[in-house]
This record gives structure tokens, C-alpha cells and sequence, in this order.
């Protein structure tokens, strides 16, 4: 007999809310993270869109949540301009769109919630792979001992230690993998309520960013989002540029976004208080499959993220990704199939969610978010386009389609990359 | 017969991660998560290096604190202490040396025979390191403060004192108390294994009728010392000027001609 | 032992008189703390008309007992016993603890090193009373006759005031190198005694079965500290150091880590558990500027920080900053001192 019915690696969402679930079911649950307490090491820009997470922990919105999102931004950004959409909607109170979280206290509390619910909860060990025999998981190991379970599912983040070390993924190259940085900047909860034209202290603001201005064309998208008392900024790099351009240091493109002039106003008077680094998966699906024999892997560690420029959301695929593997492994377990059970039933599961259904719609949209278009290209078209209408020259007026392609044919990348990008975007965006 | 050990540790707030604050000088504890008092998990390897090459020697470790010390202990367990008992009551909010070094020594004789008491040289947060010899003093036993080094042969307890102007080595018969010194070792790591098999075993908890000490003798009430006032260490204006390596005769010429640097 | 019981207040705290110091020898010399109690102690005993005693224990005491007069003990008291020659916690606790129930002092001060925190912790219990630990400043409010015992905490981000309001002696151990020590005046007049005593073998079960001594610095009397910390990365890093402190004159400081590594002797390292050191100029190489460092020398007159950390909690504290390898920059500024000393680098003269 196994120890534990389940063994949890990594106390994020994806780990926490499968903890909740077994443990809330009286399955045997162990839920290990690496970090003591439980996700302090962990950085997210931090909204936490919809609402999955209701179905673990129906009184999450009473929780350590900062402010309900009411304006949604998105901007590029070149050396000199801003180009945005500012997207405000008295229908964002009747369909759920997301709180900001400030993730060491929003993991702290889903951790406090599985021990709650029943679940023994280690913090402070770094699990180092799983323990496999003929073929099968038969639980974890720690420092050359073995822990048995039922069944294992590796929710350990981008950073893939375990999976890796178990030969059930290849070490990510650069092309999947990002990387994330952020600041946390204290400001007077009144400040940013007015500063953002917010309709209350409970309301916030998210916006990302095209950085399309950024010393030696390195590509990065940003983003800021409010919390009760302070702003996450930050930004997300390619992993590719930063090591090519071996001169940008990835806290100097963090001040280049800070002190661009449309962003400094939003900051002023504030003070850093917590700076962090933090991989990010690209490209949709990290791992061929994400059951085994007596394992599921959920969460970033699958590579459920999703970030287009407009968005970036990997806590919620997280959530129902981890939800989805307790309820599979209870699955099994109702019809009696003991340890090292093939959980295909999860990927199964996990195929009628949101969750394995953007993951295939919208493969491939990290070559356009990391595109030349999207970070050059575009920003400046649209930017001269944006000064040839709204600056009065004298001149008589062109028509829009004319200037467009007038900026177009000055520029020296060349259109049929332009042109597959902006097909690419269509489809997959 | 088994030999008692008894470390006595505190939970205080990581002093890594207490920042100072640049402009104002005062700290910033928020963010600063719990932990074991440095020098205190120098006294658990100590007594565990004990336990690791005498036989049957037994280790509890103590604490008075509030209730979310006990994952201080369960830490503690996890490296290979026996037991742990929380000794944790309102009444003991508050308090001074005294009342804790009387706190812990009621807490110590109640648990019945012990040989060795382990403590910090000192905790981070209150830096007093008067708690460890206060013990010794309420239970009338020899002690060796500032240790780096503890071992047992023939019987004796002998003690590395590190001192200002050199290194003391004393021999004691139990009963007595060691501090220890921050860094004198390297702490082992617990296992997961041992992390398990400790949440398993649990931590008892004492409260003060356990240690049958009158309410008005221990915490704020039982102190003989207040603290009247705290005032901000006013900080000496500091330009903090930069300069590049490839500007040392610049750097010198500036420290020369403001009288700070005579050659 | 005084058993399982509370703080206990005198029924009359008035009858307690005069400030009593600890002076506490190393092998058979008074040691610089000590005498430092000298002249805060006698500024408060003096402050509201009372003496300042000294106590001086070990075995050829004589002239010590003479030199802690002569630097400004209004009374001195000996005691002398072959079994008080080194300091052992239990003889000395039991025997100070009896002069105090002698003297009845009003206040008690102890130098904060490690043997004299080793016996204030006892004597404390002993005497049932409360103790405030490391303090840098101390006062005597002159109408209630209540020590104003000051001390850093929070990272020497704050100075807290601590009363013992009712307890006697009210005690207070002090930082070594916070407080000067009174010159010598071989006219000074004090009365002074020595007793002879014997210590009951209960009391001396406890053996000092050697000792290794160590080179001793006093850095607290350092004009110029050049101070290594892990920066350095390596043990002969401290080579380096000493080539910039030869050129200047500078005594070598260390922070703790690289003592407790083994990279230089203990007695080169600054903070709350080395020396508080004040000198014109501390050249900070490679250290950090964790609050238990800042706390050893953030009285220093000028502070220079070298690190390849722009965000080093030093620099938020020092005059000067160098943020680059010390590796590069300790050798250029060798270099560069050099060539001031030869006259090489004399702003030029502007021609006529
Ligand atoms: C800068 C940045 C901004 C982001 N912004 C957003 C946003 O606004 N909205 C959004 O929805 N998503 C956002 N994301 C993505 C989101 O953070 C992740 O998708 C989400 O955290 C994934 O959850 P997870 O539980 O899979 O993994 P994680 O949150 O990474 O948790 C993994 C846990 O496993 C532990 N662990 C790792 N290895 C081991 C091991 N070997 N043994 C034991 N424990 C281990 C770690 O300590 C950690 O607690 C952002 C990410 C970054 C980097
Ligand atoms: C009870 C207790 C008492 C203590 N007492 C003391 C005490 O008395 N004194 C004391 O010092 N500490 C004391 N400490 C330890 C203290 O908390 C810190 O750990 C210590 O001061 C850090 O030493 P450091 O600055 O050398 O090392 P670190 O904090 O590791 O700093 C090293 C610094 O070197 C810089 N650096 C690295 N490489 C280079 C390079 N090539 N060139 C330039 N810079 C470089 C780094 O950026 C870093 O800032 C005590 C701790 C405890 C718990
Ligand atoms: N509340 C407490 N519980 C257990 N041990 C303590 C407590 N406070 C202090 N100690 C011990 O006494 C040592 C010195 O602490 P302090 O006198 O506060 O500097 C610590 O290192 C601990 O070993």
C-alpha cells in the first residue's frame, strides 16, 4: 500500500486547488513546495481571470484578492508615443473578468486552505524526481528516499526540476521559455484610484504593453496592474534576445519601461518594494503528454499558459488544469484501480475544458507574439500613421490605407514577413 | 541511561529579508517571513552531533511562543529532535528576560531529568543573549556561554567558549546549560521523509497551568523592565558620491583636499 | 540558585545607593570595557551625589585595584581569592551577588563582552531584578534616581529607552567602545579594600581545562579601517586589503562571516558581536551592510562602500560609493594613492 493516495509537487494554483480538491474528497494528500511558506517565491503580474477558481474555494473572492479588473488596457509603445486601446464596460460587473492577486499572499492563503481541507502540507523541500518502478510512478524522491503514492502530479511551475530529472520532459530551449520580471511599486490606495480613473478603491485597472522602444530591439511585452496599495509592473522578455544581446540586463529594460514618459506619471512617488524573476513557458504545450503511468502534469509545468500581447493568463489554466487531474485521479479511484494507474482519463477530461482547447487553437501564437511586426513593425506604422491624421501640417489630408502603405514601403523589413505575420495574427490570435 | 538533551529555540522573523529602509532607516518586517533564530539552529546541530555519536540520547525542543511557533518545532523535528513541546499562553505576551528565562526553567523541570540545555549566543530580534544563562541561573546549574564546540567524554560535557582574547575550554559535569554560536556549525537540512514523519508525531503544548507558574509572575506583568520610548536613530546626512574605478585619482584628490585622508 | 520565582521589588528602594561597576580583568590586566564603565558610571553616580564602586575580582589584584582608582572609581573593592584568578561564571555570580546585597546600589553596569554578559545574566536573576542588555547610551533621571538605560534594536534603526522602575539594582550592560575610558591621574584620591576570600568548592565544579590565546586589535582606537567582507570571495583576499591599509596606515576590519570562515583572526571583525568602531574613514570592501554590521561602524565619520552591488544596504549609508569589482578597483586606488604620494598626480598648475 501506498503512504499517500496523492503526492502534489508545487503548492502554485495548479498544485493548491488539486490539493483542496482530493483532500475535500478525504483522499490521503500530500502537497510539497519547495519554498517555506508555501509560494513565496512566486511572482505573477497577477490577475486572475474568471472564476474557476470557485469551484475549490467558493469563498475566494473574499479572500486575499487586491481589486476587481473594470479597465482593461492595451498599448504599444514606441520611443515617444502611445498607441491604446482603453476598454472600460458596465458589462464587466455581469461577466466575470478577473481580480488582481498579489501572489505570496494569494498563495499562502490556498495553501492554508488544502491543510484546511485535510491535506498534509510540507514547505522548505525541493522535490528532486519521481520514483519510478517498471515503468511506473510509485511516488517521489527526496534526498535518495522515496515517498509512495497512488498517483504523483507535478505542478512544480516552469522551472521543471522534476519532470526533467524523470526524463518526462526536455530541458526547455529558448525559444520556450520567457522570461518574467516584476516590481511591486507601493502607492497610497487614493493615488491609484485616482490616478487611474477608477470608480472605487475595490476597482483596478490591467493593461499590457508592446515595448517596441526598448535599446538594442530587444522584444518584450509589459504590463501594470493595480493592486489595493501598490502597482505590479513588469515585464515579460524573449529568453533568445536577452542572451544574444548579452549587453541589456533584464532590470535595465524594467526602467526603460518605468521611465518611459507615459508610464513614469502612473509611478511617481512610489516605491519599489519587491523585485522578482520568473520563467515564463511559451509556445503552448511544454511536454508530449501530460499523463503517465501513475502521474499528471499540470499548470505551467504542462506549459498552460496563454499570452498574445493582449493577454497573459497562466493561473487559471492552472487551476482547472489541477482540478481537472484530482477529479481524474478520484475517478479512478472510485472504480478501485490502485496505484500507478494510466491516467489518459485526465488528458481526456482536460480536452473538454478551455484548457486543452486554446492550448490547440492557439499554438504557433508565440511566433507572432515574439514577431518583428508585433514589436517594430507595427508600433511604428501605426505611430506615424496616428501623427499624419491627429498633427495638422498644412498639407491636405492623405487617406489612411495611402499612408499606411507609404510608411510600409520606407521601411526595410521585408513585407512577406509582415504579411505572414498579420496572417498568422489573424488565425491564431 | 538516556541522555536528555533540551535545546531551547525561538521563532523570529528572518532578518534576510528585513530590509532597512533607505530614507527612513527603519525596517520593513512585512514582507520578512518566520523563521528559526540563526544561532538557535546552530544549538539543535550542536545537540544533534551529540545524539549523532553517543548512544541513547534523546533531544526535546522548546519554545515559548505563540501558536505559529510550531512550525519552528516541526523544523526542528525534521532535522532529528525527538519531541517538541510549545509552551504558549496569553499570559506570556509581553515578556522581559526574566519572565522567559523562568518561563522555560519551570518548563524544563516540569518535563522531569534533563542533562544538557542547548540555547542560542542570542536571538536577532531582542539580542540579549541573557535567556540561555538565566535558565542556568534558576535552575542552579553550571553553564558555557559562547560556544563553538560541545562534546562529551568520560562523562564530562566539554565546551569551546570563544572569547575576545582567546579560546576557553571548560569541563562541566551535567547538568548544564551550552549557548551556542551563530555559524560555530553548519545546520543539517531536514528531509521530506523526516518533515513526514514529524507533522506525524506532532508537538505538545503546554499552557501555564502545565507549568504551574502564578499568572502575575510571567509575561508583561512579570517584567521587571518597560520600554519607555523608541526614537529613530537620526542617520548622519550621507552624500553617498559615486565613483568609477578608473577615477581613483580623482577619488583621492576629493579625500585629500577635504582633510579625511592624510598622506 | 534562586529557585522557580518571580521578579521581586525591594519593599524599600530608596535605601538602595551609589552605581556599581563590574571591572572585568583578562588574564591579570583591567580590560579596556571595563574601564570604560568608569566614565559613564561615575557621570551618573555623580549627577545625583553618590559614589561610583568598583568591583575588581582575581588573585594578584593589587595594582589593578590601584589603577581602577586612579582612573576614577570613587571606592574600590577587591576581592581576592586563588579560585577568582579567571573568570568562571558561578564564583564570580555568587560573590558579586553578595556585595550587591552589601551595597545595595541603586544601579549596576557590566561591560557587554562576553564574560560580562555571561555573569549580568545571572547576577540578574540572582537579584531578581531587570536587565537591559547592550546599551549605548546611559542616563539618570536626577529626581526619581531611575536609570535611563538606551539601546538599539530593530537593526540600530531605533534607540529604545528601557526603565527598571521598581526592581533594584537597576543593571545595564554597555557596549564595549561606545564609552571612553577617564585618563589616569596617579594624584586621583578613592578609598579602596581588598578582602581575601575562600569559594566554596560546590561552586567551582567547573574546570578551565585550557586556552588558546589570540592576538588581540583594539580597532575601536583606529583612525582609518579598511574592512573585508565575503566580497572577497577568497581567504587571501584580506592580501589585498593589507596592501591598501599599508599604504595608508589603516588597521584591517572584517565582517563576521569571513571570521567565522576562517579567512582572518576574530579579532578584526566589526559589528554587534565585534568591535563598534568610529574612526575618520572606513573603506567597506565587499560587505553587504546587514543591519548587525551597519552597527559596528555606522558611526564612523566617513564611510566608502566598494561593491559590484549598486543596492547594497551599505551604500544607503556611506559618503562615498564605488560600484565595481574590488578587484579592480582596490588595485587602482593603491596605484592612484601611490602617485599622489610622489607627487605625480598634483592638479596641474594653471600657466600664467
Ligand atoms: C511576470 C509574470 C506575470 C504573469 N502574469 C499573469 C497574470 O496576470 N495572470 C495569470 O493568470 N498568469 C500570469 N502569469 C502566469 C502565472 O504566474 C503562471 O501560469 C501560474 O503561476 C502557473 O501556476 P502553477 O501552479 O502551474 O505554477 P507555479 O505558480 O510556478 O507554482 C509552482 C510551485 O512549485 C514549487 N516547486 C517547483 N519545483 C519544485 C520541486 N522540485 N519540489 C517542490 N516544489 C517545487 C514552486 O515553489 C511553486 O510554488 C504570469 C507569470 C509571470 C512570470
Ligand atoms: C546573532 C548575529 C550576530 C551577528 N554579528 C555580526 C557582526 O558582529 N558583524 C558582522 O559583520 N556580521 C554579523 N552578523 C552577520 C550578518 O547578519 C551578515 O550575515 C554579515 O554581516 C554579512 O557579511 P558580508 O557583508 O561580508 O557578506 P554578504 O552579505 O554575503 O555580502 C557580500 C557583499 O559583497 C559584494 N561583492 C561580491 N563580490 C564582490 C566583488 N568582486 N567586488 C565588490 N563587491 C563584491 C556583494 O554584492 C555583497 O554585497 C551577525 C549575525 C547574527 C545572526
Ligand atoms: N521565547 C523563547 N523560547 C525558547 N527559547 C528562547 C526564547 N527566547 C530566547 N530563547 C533562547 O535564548 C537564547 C538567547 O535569546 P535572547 O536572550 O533573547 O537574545 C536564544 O538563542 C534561545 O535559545
Amino acid at each position: 500500500m501506498s503512504e499517500f493516495d496523492v503526492i502534489v509537487v508545487g503548492a502554485g494554483p495548479a498544485g493548491a486547488s488539486a490539493a483542496i480538491k482530493l483532500a475535500s474528497a478525504k483522499a490521503n494528500v500530500l502537497l510539497v513546495d519547495r519554498a517555506d511558506p508555501p509560494g513565496s517565491k512566486n511572482v505573477s503580474g497577477g490577475v486572475l481571470w474568471g472564476d474557476s477558481l470557485s469551484q475549490v474555494a467558493p469563498d475566494w473572492e473574499k479572500g486575499p484578492v487586491e481589486r476587481y479588473v473594470e479597465a482593461k488596457g492595451v498599448s504599444f509603445l514606441t520611443k515617444d508615443s502611445r498607441i491604446s486601446i482603453d476598454f472600460r464596460s458596465k458589462k464587466f460587473g455581469e461577466y466575470k473578468s478577473g481580480y488582481t492577486v498579489l501572489r505570496t499572499k494569494f498563495d499562502a492563503w490556498l495553501a492554508k486552505k488544502a491543510k484546511d481541507s485535510g491535506a498534509m502540507v510540507v514547505s522548505g523541500v525541493t522535490i528532486d524526481k519521481l520514483s519510478m518502478k517498471d515503468g511506473k510512478a510509485i511516488g517521489v524522491e527526496q534526498a535518495g528516499e522515496t515517498i509512495t503514492a497512488d498517483a504523483v502530479i507535478i505542478a512544480e511551475g516552469a522551472n521543471s526540476r522534476v519532470a526533467i530529472n524523470s526524463g518526462i520532459k526536455k530541458k526547455p530551449s529558448d525559444r520556450h521559455i520567457a522570461l518574467g520580471i516584476k516590481e511591486i511599486i507601493k502607492l497610497p490606495e487614493k493615488t491609484i484610484t485616482e490616478r487611474f480613473g477608477l470608480s472605487s478603491a475595490k476597482m483596478g485597472f490591467a493593461s499590457e504593453y508592446v515595448l517596441g522602444f526598448l535599446d538594442g530591439g530587444v522584444k518584450a511585452g509589459g504590463f501594470l496592474y493595480t493592486n489595493k496599495e501598490s502597482v505590479s509592473i513588469g515585464a515579460v522578455i524573449s529568453m533568445g534576445d536577452l542572451r544574444n544581446n548579452n549587453q541589456t540586463y533584464s532590470f535595465n529594460i524594467i526602467e526603460q519601461f518605468k521611465e518611459h514618459p507615459f508610464i513614469a506619471p502612473l509611478l511617481e512617488g512610489g516605491r519599489v518594494e519587491e523585485y522578482s524573476a520568473h520563467l515564463v513557458p511559451e509556445g503552448g504545450l511544454a511536454v508530449n503528454s501530460i499523463h503517465g503511468n501513475g502521474y499528471m502534469i499540470a499548470g505551467d509545468a504542462a506549459g498552460f499558459t496563454f499570452s498574445n500581447g493582449l493577454v497573459l493568463q497562466g493561473m487559471n489554466y492552472a487551476i482547472v488544469s489541477g482540478i481537472v487531474a484530482a477529479d481524474s485521479f478520484l475517478q479512478k479511484k472510485e472504480k478501485g484501480i490502485g496505484a500507478g494507474a494510466n491516467f489518459s482519463n485526465y488528458t481526456d477530461n482536460l480536452s473538454k475544458t478551455f484548457v486543452l482547447k486554446d492550448m490547440k487553437n492557439f499554438r504557433g501564437v508565440d511566433a507572432v507574439t515574439w514577431s518583428n511586426s508585433i514589436h517594430q513593425t507595427i508600433p511604428a506604422i501605426a505611430e506615424e500613421a496616428m501623427l499624419n491624421m491627429f498633427s495638422e501640417s498644412g498639407e491636405p489630408k492623405e487617406h489612411l490605407a495611402k499612408i499606411l502603405f507609404k510608411s510600409l514601403k520606407e521601411r526595410k523589413e521585408s513585407k512577406k514577413d509582415l504579411a505572414m505575420d498579420l496572417y498568422r495574427m489573424m488565425r491564431r490570435m | 541511561m538516556t541522555l536528555e538533551i533540551v535545546v531551547m529555540i525561538k521563532q523570529v522573523p528572518d532578518s534576510q529579508e528585513v530590509v532597512i529602509d533607505p530614507v527612513t532607516f527603519t525596517l520593513n518586517r512585512s514582507a520578512a517571513r518566520n523563521v528559526i533564530n540563526p544561532a538557535d539552529e546552530n544549538a539543535i546541530e550542536a545537540a544533534l552531533r551529540i545524539k549523532d555519536r553517543e548512544k541513547d540520547v534523546h533531544i526535546t525542543v522548546i519554545t515559548m511562543g505563540p501558536p505559529f511557533a510550531e512550525s519552528a518545532l516541526l523544523d526542528a523535528m525534521a532535522r532529528g529532535v525527538d519531541d517538541a513541546i510549545l509552551v504558549s499562553d496569553r499570559a506570556f505576551a509581553g515578556a522581559d528576560t526574566y519572565p522567559t528565562g523562568l518561563t522555560l526553567a519551570a518548563t524544563i523541570t516540569k518535563m522531569g531529568k534533563f542533562d544538557i540545555i542547548f540555547a542560542g549566543e542570542e536571538s536577532t530580534d531582542s539580542s540579549t543573549g541573557h535567556v540561555g544563562p538565566g535558565v542556568a541561573e534558576f535552575l542552579g546549574i553550571e553553564q558555557a556561554s559562547y560556544t563553538s564546540n560541545t562534546w562529551i567524554e568520560d562523562g564530562f560535557v566539554y565546551a569551546e567558549r570563544e572569547l575576545e582574547d582567546g579560546i576557553e575550554t571548560v569541563r562541566m559535569k551535567p547538568p548544564c546549560l551550552i549557548t551556542v554560536l551563530t555559524n560555530s556549525n553548519i545546520p543539517r537540512n531536514p528531509t521530506l521523509r523526516m518533515k513526514i514523519d514529524s507533522f506525524r508525531k506532532g508537538i505538545k503544548t503546554w499552557s501555564l497551568a502545565d507549568i504551574e507558574l502564578k499568572p502575575e509572575w510571567v509575561g508583561l506583568k512579570g517584567s521587571p523592565t518597560v520600554v519607555k520610548s523608541m526614537r529613530t536613530i537620526n542617520e548622519k546626512k550621507r552624500e553617498g558620491k559615486k565613483f568609477k574605478a578608473g577615477e581613483m585619482d580623482k577619488f583621492v584628490e576629493e579625500l585629500v583636499s577635504k582633510g579625511i585622508l592624510k598622506l | 540558585m534562586v529557585g522557580l520565582v518571580n521578579a521581586e521589588p525591594p519593599e524599600n528602594p530608596g535605601e538602595y545607593k551609589n552605581v556599581l561597576i563590574f571591572l572585568e580583568t583578562r588574564q591579570g590586566k583591567l580590560a579596556k570595557p571595563g574601564l570604560e564603565m568608569i566614565s559613564v558610571g561615575s557621570a551618573i553616580a555623580h549627577k545625583v551625589n553618590e559614589e561610583l564602586i568598583g568591583i575588581v575580582m582575581g588573585n594578584k589584584i593589587e595594582n589593578l585595584v590601584q589603577e581602577a582608582g586612579e582612573h576614577g572609581c570613587d571606592r574600590v573593592i577587591g576581592l581576592k581569592s586563588k579560585d577568582l584568578e579567571d573568570f568562571r561564571t558561578i564564583p564570580y555570580s555568587v560573590n558579586l551577588s553578595e556585595l550587591i546585597a552589601e551595597f545595595k546600589p541603586n544601579i549596576l553596569l557590566i561591560p557587554a563582552t562576553r564574560n560580562g554578559r555571561d555573569l549580568a545574566s545571572r547576577i540578574a536573576v540572582r537579584s531578581k531584578t531587570g536587565v537591559t542588555a547592550d546599551c549605548t547610551e546611559l542616563d539618570i533621571d536626577p529626581a526619581e534616581r531611575i536609570l535611563q538605560a538606551r539601546r538599539p534594536t530593530y537593526g540600530e534603526s531605533t534607540l529604545a529607552e528601557i526603565l527598571c522602575k521598581r526592581h533594584r539594582p537597576q543593571m545595564a550592560t554597555a557596549r564595549p567602545g561606545i564609552f571612553s575610558v577617564p585618563e589616569r591621574d596617579p594624584r586621583r584620591k578613592f578609598v579602596s579594600e581588598i578582602r581575601k576570600t575562600t569559594i566554596k568548592k560546590e561552586f567551582l565544579k567547573k574546570e578551565i581545562v585550557g586556552f588558546k590565546p589570540r592576538s588581540t586589535l583594539d580597532l575601536t582606537s583606529a583612525k582609518i579601517i579598511v574592512s573585508g567582507g565575503l566580497g572577497l570571495g577568497k581567504p587571501n583576499g584580506f592580501k589585498l586589503l593589507e596592501e591598501l591599509a599599508g599604504e595608508i596606515g589603516a588597521s584591517i576590519g572584517a565582517s563576521r562571516p569571513t571570521v567565522d570562515m576562517g579567512w582572518i583572526e576574530r579579532d578584526h571583525q566589526v559589528g554587534q558581536t565585534g568591535q563598534s568602531v568610529r574612526p575618520d574613514i572606513y573603506i567597506a570592501c565587499g560587505i553587504s551592510g546587514k543591519a548587525q554590521h551597519i552597527m559596528g561602524m555606522r558611526l564612523s565619520k566617513n564611510i566608502v562602500s566598494i561593491n559590484t552591488d549598486a543596492g547594497a544596504e551599505l551604500n544607503s549609508i556611506s559618503d562615498y560609493i564605488i560600484n565595481e569589482d574590488l578587484y579592480k578597483v582596490i588595485p587602482e586606488l593603491v596605484q592612484a594613492i601611490k602617485r599622489r604620494k610622489s607627487g605625480e598626480n598634483k592638479p596641474a598648475e594653471t600657466p600664467a
